[in-house]
């Protein structure tokens, strides 16, 4: 096996990006694609090939790490700019630069009237990067960087249209939240340094166990938690992720679905060895996981901006995969996530065909009949639609019925989040095809539309067709009871995973087809079957309706909670107390001394009979201050 | 040749010979760039000769100066101090590139109160004698008093007397706490002298190392500044010329903190042990305190400079802890600080050719017409707010740890600057750069070459670090280690964190018996 | 019986008297220029025998002159001054109006401070006091067509009467405690005697404080400075804030110092309480002083506070440090007043702060040497002004009187205050409304002694070292009496 290439793969999309950007002008367009998607694509075929090279190792040489140079040695401590190569880390390049080359083929059409076309490349290859650091690092500190320039990336990408307030005020917010899970890591790795002395995650994985008490390994996990919950938009650290549809729609697929909001369940999967040593934390993160891919499902089902259902379903989603993680079901989480960036970049890239169709246009009230214009974004909607929902056969299905199963053997915990998990799989299902329905069904918006739906030429077609493809046949590389490719291959990292029982696998089975079918048809129901009826029921449910529409008004709570009075602290601070205080001190001290010039000014009055007062005062005292001394 | 000695005079000679009158223009820019650049020169040259893995100064020159009151020159560096003669070098350096591009009226007077500065603060940060130190922290006042005063900006005036008593305030007890230094360990040791490196490890008593630790550090903490010793710092930023502010923020800011660990802390270990939470607290709260007053500063200039009071807390943190990770780290911040303030500070300068004030909210949507200025500025915003992967990120990380390591919550609490100078340096760089574009002429704002001159060399530095920051850190474990070690003691550190020994001076059996101490009487040695 | 040691003196004051005749030669070049040349040559003349007698310590009349290296080192501190204040005198309307008075009373006064430098008896000390002080009188009251020239003279002269019976008085209680009037019987008579032990002896510490603290303008002694200095014609200020100032100091030596030193602890507080009170009073006073005399003569009081620092250590190093003062503030004194008296002839009120708006621009060299005097002052390191406080700190930390030394230090952040704003008036003011131009030229040499002060201000710096080996020699001298 070749570690090298790890390195090029690394290198590639950042030598394209900084290109790009240090090009002094404009570049031509093609050659912006060119040095765009060459680079990812190129990522791709090696990162295949690293792939095809570590099939061909013995399971336990397939854990790598490759260093370059010793970043810093301070105190006794030591870090070296490393990747580490296993499984995991392909799985996850596989993926990025997998998933990423097809959404960046698409997006140099997408993107093709946009007037920053140059930059737009450079920070997607720049995200790429970011990305693939954050799975490829060999200790926290670099997976602490790269997590930062995800973050940052992400920034650039939601503000890309940065003359738009909205935009800059979400890229702001993903930042900020983002910025809080940073510092969480941080302190744990804070714990890491000086418990173990050392950032590596080999040693300290091998460390941990004795050298790490209950309790810090509990703080450490729990920290690491709250920096995954930040970029993987869970509870209560998930306000960001609907902002961030103000970004492009090829970003929101490539990032805020398909990739980096998925790096919070690398990361569980990455430093399990932590987790199973943290019963407490693992309980946590499923719990959190559960409650958040259950609130997001329920937000999602009123959400009329076609992204924000998107992204709420996102939100959902990685929170099966959180719960999955958090219940030790590894295997299922990563499962899923591979999954789901299938299916959701196919959902984002083929509604994105509708949006870029409509000029722009992503509310579901002015849309419905595009079944007929769009055929192809239709269909692709609908396989999307199939398997995030998981109907049976379709990719969705296997791997959510994966993590459900695991939950049901996962004790009486595991049982009622299976439960959530179960509920919530019927509520996606319902706002998927409401989805599907309100927008492709049904009759055309009044006045119909304004520009007429244009199809989309190959490079924004091929990519939706081929993840179409993966998304409905995707999953059958693990069938229940039938052979399990993905926990093999990660074996090597997440050791050996119980395979989830004949019962589990049962029930879930029949429990999650009913579930989806009862969705599907109350979709059906309410948006197809009868046009008026959606009416009606919104009128009786609005107090509802609001709620969910204002996310549980998480957003307006953080806002008077924290961010108003730490901001009306700074401005007490800069209005009165800097003025009056800090600078009071020194004018008191000055005018003291002046007071006492103008005092001394007096007293010199120019006669002579004060002078000579004044002098024999002065004789006086001495003499009484020398009497004073020598009696005392 | 007294290599040491060389870089400081040079530029002394220099600002003294453009002092005569008569000086034409040109002869002075090529005078000032010529000396600023040999002494730069000289400085890399050292750089690159440091033994690295030496704990004491090397490259020392020592000179009788008026050895009746064991006055002497004594210069030299070690891994500390090296790095902050070229951070002034290079910042002088390039402030002096800038300066002779666009000169200012009475250029000729500028350049020369520039390099003398420069020659202060080089002075001062490779003296190895207190009263040497005395010297060149005071001699700095005159340079930058007429800086401010002749070239600064409305308010100048009172700015300048602010900057002056607060200064002295602080430096005065410093004088007469050096003094009480010498005869004090004179009474120890039984040898007069104001050599630091002498006076290191005096056994005083935990009272007499207390109040003399007292006595220098009022001083350091109003040149740092440490909350609320920062009265001066706003006016003084605001009313100095742009270039003279980079300089004050990025090089003179270094002064009071190199103080603490130069002096301060090895010299009086019981005292810095006995002030080190309290110096740590005063620092947590200047964190907080600057970011919130930079969060709602309503000038971009106000808003770098209380950032960088908030950034300075960091440092006095790490130092303050005692511990060599974080002394580490403290000492590559000084370096980074440097680098950023004086690149923000510039950006700050290029926002204002294209704007009517400094006002942060009359501004917006510059980067549609700048585009290359916002990239510039975006990187040195992330560098401001220490966003893994950048310079600043590597400092802060590596204080907190130390300080994690003997003060969790002080560096739990520190991490909430972390997220406040994401929330301000945000707030600067999106209300300037993003959103619709209005009441900026983006045109004139744009990077030009002179810029890029100045700017590039400092954005290199930032990218050097963060991806070997090896190269500065590796010279610094030694003599941190034995800079902070007696505090350790004092401090009652485990001994497995304690690297460099720590030798009473005098050792124990010589400390004289209760009858026999040696006259106090004798001021030559 | 070695009348030989004393020719300094006797140089000097011979050379008045000759000036007095000189100056009546009929004849304009003589009227103008003899006294001056005789006095100048007296003056150095005396220069050279001072340096002469360097090294040898002679006792003269049974030991009521001490020719000894301290003396020779305040007779060339009295002459510098007395040649500075000479040249800078000539063309001043004063001096050209009285003709040989003029140099003469400066010569004559001259002598009385070189009797008091060298005095080893109090009867000879007050005497040499009263004839620099009488000389002095006359010499405030000058100009008398200038009303406050004549305030001047008078108000010094009520003043003065007082501070001399006060000082007499002090030597009377002295003489009854312990029967004789030479400094080295009374040492011997004061030997081993307890703290407090001998009230009159408190009572004579007392009186002579406040005597000699008021000949060296200390505070609360100090009333008459501003007053005096302001009126008497500009050279005779001069004069008076620095030669007197030094005489002042010398007698402080010799009596408490070399006299007293048995009991030390009955008078360093006192002294010190004086310092103190003097740093802080003159420097605070200072700070509203729009007239550069009055800044001056207020800041000459801070000055004494510093000078008496030294002396309130009662070591050698403190004398050491205050003879080293003296000559630091000997070049200060005159760079500032030079550039006063030059300013004075070139416009109306150039006594003014405000006549000095924006003079260093268009005067660089005197500018430069303003800033020098001006910083110096203020003791801003490494300034031989800084040098000279930094010993004095020294001696007093030293002597445990570390509160005199934060007093001092922090004195000198206020006077910061208006040497600053001197400073900044003079190379960043701008002239409005411009003075009347005087035209009267400056005093040919005025430009060389200007220069002379402030190139020594630098080289007390530089060539510390050797200076500081003849000070504390002197100082050594001053014990071994």
């Amino acid at each position: 096996m070749e570690p090298a290439l790890a390195w090029i793969v690394l290198g590639l999309p950042l030598l394209g990006a900084a290109t790009l950007a240090a090009w002094p002008t404009e570049p031509p367009r093609s050659m912006t694609r060119v040095l765009g998607v060459g680079p990812i694509a190129l990522g791709f075929l090696l990162s295949a090939w690293l792939y095809v090279q570590m099939l061909g190792e013995s399971s336990d040489d397939r854990l790598v790490v490759s260093r370059v140079w010793e970043w810093i040695e301070i105190g006794d401590l030591t870090i070296d700019v490393a990747l580490q190569i296993d499984p995991l880390s392909v799985m996850m390049m596989l993926i990025i630069t997998g998933v990423g080359s097809l959404i960046f083929l698409y997006s140099t059409e997408y993107m093709e009237h946009d007037r920053d076309y140059r930059r737009f490349f450079a920070e997607m290859g720049f995200f790429v990067f970011s990305m693939l650091l954050l799975v490829l690092a060999a200790n926290f500190l670099f997976l602490i960087v790269g997590w930062a320039l995800v973050g940052l990336a992400s920034y650039l990408l939601i503000g890309f249209y940065y003359e738009k307030p909205p935009a800059v005020a979400a890229a702001k917010k993903a930042f900020i939240i983002n910025v809080i899970g940073d510092i969480a890591m941080v302190i744990g790795a804070f714990i890491l340094i000086v418990e173990l002395g050392t950032l590596d995650y080999a040693l300290v994985f091998e460390a941990a166990p004795d050298g790490l008490s209950r309790g810090a390994v509990e703080a450490v996990t729990i920290l690491l938690f709250v920096g995954a919950a930040a970029k993987s938009a869970q509870v209560p650290l998930h306000t960001w992720l609907p902002d961030a549809m103000e970004g492009p729609t090829p970003v929101s697929a490539l990032i805020h679905a398909a990739t980096m909001v998925t790096a919070g369940v690398y990361l569980v999967v990455r430093t399990h060895e932590l987790y199973e040593l943290a019963p407490f934390a693992s309980d946590l993160v499923a719990i959190t996981g559960a409650v958040t891919l259950f609130l997001a499902a329920t937000i999602a089902m009123v959400q009329v901006d076609v992204k924000r259902v998107l992204a709420w379903s996102t939100v959902s989603q990685i929170g099966y995969m959180i719960m999955a993680a958090g219940l030790g079901a590894y295997g299922a989480a990563m499962f899923h996530l591979m999954t789901h960036a299938f299916f959701k970049a196919l959902l984002f890239l083929s509604i994105g065909i509708v949006i870029h169709g409509l000029a722009g246009e992503q509310s579901l009230d002015r849309m419905g009949g595009l079944g007929r214009h769009l055929k192809l974004a239709y269909v692709a909607t609908a396989i999307g639609v199939l398997a995030i929902s998981g109907v049976p056969g379709t990719s969705g299905f296997f791997s959510k019925d994966e993590i459900l199963a695991s939950a049901w053997d996962a004790g009486d915990l595991g049982r009622a989040l299976w439960v959530v998990g179960a509920l919530a799989a019927g509520i996606t299902a319902f706002y998927m095809f409401r989805l599907l329905l309100r927008t492709f069904y049904g009759p055309e918006p009044g006045g119909g539309y304004g520009v007429h739906p244009h199809r989309s030429r190959w490079p924004m077609t091929v990519p939706v067709a081929v993840l179409a493809v993966l998304s409905l046949f995707g999953g059958w590389i693990q069938v229940p009871s039938g052979w399990s490719w993905i926990t093999d291959w990660l074996e090597p990292v997440i050791g050996p995973e119980s395979i989830p029982g004949q019962q589990a696998e049962g029930v879930t089975l029949v429990a999650s087809i009913a579930v989806v079918a009862i969705g599907a048809g109350v979709a059906w129901w309410i948006f197809a079957a009868d046009p008026g009826r959606r009416s009606r029921l919104a009128g009786r449910f609005a107090a509802t309706r609001r709620l969910l529409e204002d996310g549980y008004r998480f957003d307006p709570v953080y806002q008077q909670a924290l961010v108003q009075p730490s901001r009306d602290l700074g401005d007490y601070l800069y209005g009165r107390f800097e003025p009056d205080f800090i600078q009071g001190m020194l004018k008191g001290a000055v005018s003291l001394v002046r007071g006492g010039a103008i005092a001394l000014r007096a007293a010199q009055d120019g006669l002579v009979r004060t002078y000579a007062f004044v002098m024999v005062a002065g004789v006086v005292s001495l003499g009484a201050l020398l009497a004073w001394v020598v009696t005392r | 040749m007294p290599m040491v000695t060389a870089i400081i005079l040079l530029p002394l000679a220099a600002a003294l010979a453009l002092a005569i009158p008569g000086t034409s223009r040109p002869q002075a820019r090529m005078t000032a760039l010529l000396a600023a650049g040999l002494t730069l020169a000289m400085v890399i040259s050292l750089t690159v000769r440091l033994d690295r893995d030496a704990a004491g100064l090397q490259f020392v020159d020592r000179h009788s100066w008026v050895s009746e009151a064991g006055l002497q020159w004594a210069v030299g560096v070690d891994g500390i101090s090296i790095w902050l003669l070229l951070l002034t070098a290079g910042i002088f350096m390039l402030a002096l590139i800038a300066t002779a591009w666009r000169p200012p009226e009475r250029e000729v007077g500028f350049l020369a109160a520039m390099l003398a500065g420069e020659a202060s603060l080089l002075g001062l940060f490779a003296a190895a004698d207190l009263v040497i130190f005395y010297v060149f922290w005071e001699a700095m006042l005159v340079p930058f008093f007429f800086l401010i005063a002749i070239w600064g900006g409305e308010g100048r005036g009172p700015a300048t007397i602010k900057f002056i008593i607060y200064t002295m305030v602080g430096s005065v007890p410093m004088l007469v706490a050096i003094l009480a230094t010498a005869f004090v360990a004179q009474d120890i040791t039984g040898q007069f002298t104001f050599d630091i490196s002498e006076l290191r490890g005096v056994s005083f008593s935990e009272a007499e190392s207390t109040w003399l630790f007292a006595g220098f550090v009022l001083a350091f903490a109003i040149k740092l500044p440490i909350w609320p010793f920062h009265g001066w710092l706003p006016d003084a930023y605001r009313a100095a010329p742009l270039i003279v502010t980079a300089v004050l923020a990025a090089v003179m800011s270094k002064a009071g903190v190199y103080g603490l660990i130069r002096v301060g802390v090895p010299t009086f270990p019981d005292g810095a042990a006995n002030f080190a939470i309290v110096l740590s607290v005063l620092a947590l709260i200047g964190i907080v305190y600057g970011s919130l007053m930079a969060w709602r500063a309503p000038t971009m200039r106000m808003l770098v400079a209380y950032s960088s009071l908030a950034h300075l807390g960091f440092i006095v943190l790490g130092i303050m802890a005692f511990d060599i990770q974080a002394g580490q780290g403290a000492v590559l911040q000084m370096v980074n600080h440097g680098l950023v303030v004086a690149a923000a500070f510039v950006i700050v300068g290029l926002i204002n050719r294209g704007t009517a004030g400094d006002h942060i909210d009359r501004i917006g949507g510059i980067a549609s017409g700048a585009p290359r200025l916002a990239a510039v500025f975006l990187i040195v915003a992330l560098a401001a707010l220490a966003i893994p992967g950048s310079n600043s990120f590597v400092g802060e990380f590596f204080i907190l740890t130390g300080v994690f390591r003997h003060h969790l919550w002080l560096a739990v609490l520190a991490t909430i600057g972390i997220l406040l100078a994401a929330v301000y340096m945000l707030r600067l760089y999106q209300t300037a750069m993003n959103g619709p574009a209005f009441g900026a002429n983006a045109r004139a704002i744009e990077l030009r070459t002179l810029d890029y001159v100045v700017l590039s060399p400092l954005l290199a530095a930032m990218l050097a670090i963060a991806l070997w920051p090896a190269g500065i850190v590796g010279s610094t474990r030694a003599p941190v280690a034995k800079a902070v070690a007696p505090a350790q003691v004092a401090a009652e550190r485990p001994t497995d964190q304690i690297e460099a020994p720590v030798v009473p001076n005098p050792p124990p059996r010589a400390l004289p018996l209760p009858g026999d101490e040696p006259e106090v009487a004798e001021v030559s040695p | 019986m070695n009348l030989a040691a004393t020719t300094p003196i006797l140089i000097v004051a011979a050379a008045a008297t000759l000036a007095l005749g000189v100056g009546l030669v009929p004849g304009r070049a003589a009227e103008r220029y003899g006294p001056t040349a005789v006095a100048i040559i007296g003056l150095v003349a005396a220069a050279v025998m001072s340096l002469v007698f360097w090294g040898d310590r002679i006792e003269a009349f049974e030991g009521s002159l001490h020719i000894d290296r301290f003396s020779m080192l305040l007779n060339l501190i009295f002459i510098t001054a007395a040649l500075a204040v000479i040249i800078l005198s000539i063309r001043e309307p004063g001096a050209v109006a009285r003709r040989g008075e003029y140099a003469s009373l400066i010569l004559f006064s001259t002598a009385g401070m070189m009797l008091v430098g060298a005095a080893g008896d109090l009867i000879v000390l007050f005497v040499g006091i009263e004839i620099l002080s009488v000389s002095l009188y006359v010499l405030a009251a000058l100009e008398v067509w200038r009303e406050r020239s004549l305030e001047a003279g008078l108000k010094y002269l009520i003043m003065g009467a007082i501070g001399s019976s006060i000082l007499l008085y002090g030597f009377a209680l002295l003489y009854g405690a312990t029967g004789t009037t030479r400094l080295g019987e009374i040492a011997d008579a004061l030997n081993g005697s307890a703290l407090g032990g001998e009230p009159l002896v408190l009572g004579a510490v007392v009186l002579m404080v406040a005597g000699l603290g008021f000949k060296a303008s200390a505070a609360p002694f100090h009333m008459w400075t501003p007053d005096v200095y302001e009126g008497a014609p500009t050279p005779i200020t001069a004069f008076m804030s620095t030669a007197t100032k030094a005489a002042a100091l010398a007698a402080f030596l010799r009596i408490f110092t070399a006299g007293l030193a048995d009991i030390e602890a009955d008078w360093d507080l006192i002294i010190g309480v004086v310092a103190a009170a003097a740093i802080i009073v003159g420097n605070v006073a200072a700070l509203l002083q729009d007239n550069m005399k009055r800044l001056l003569a207020y800041s000459s009081v801070g000055q004494a506070g510093y000078l008496l620092i030294g002396v309130a250590a009662g070591s050698i190093q403190g004398a050491e440090a205050t003879l080293y003062y003296l000559l630091v503030y000997l070049a200060m004194t005159l760079a500032a007043f030079a550039i006063v008296i030059i300013r004075e002839r070139e416009v109306i009120d150039g006594d003014t702060v405000q006549a000095l708006a924006g003079y260093a621009r268009r005067r660089p060299v005197h500018g430069a040497v303003l800033t020098l005097a001006m910083l110096s002052l203020a003791g801003f390191p490494p300034l031989s002004g800084f040098l000279g406080k930094f010993l004095l700190f020294g001696s007093a930390v030293e002597a445990d009187m570390i509160w005199l030394a934060v007093i001092g230090a922090l004195g000198s952040i206020v006077s910061l205050g208006y040497y600053l704003r001197v400073l900044g008036v003079a190379w960043l003011g701008d002239r409005r409304p411009s003075p009347a131009e005087r035209g009267l030229e400056s005093p040919p040499l005025a430009g060389l002694v200007t220069v002379t002060s402030g190139l020594a201000i630098v080289a007390l710096t530089i060539a510390a070292s050797p200076v500081l080996d003849a000070c504390r020699s002197a100082a050594e001298s001053l014990l071994a009496a």
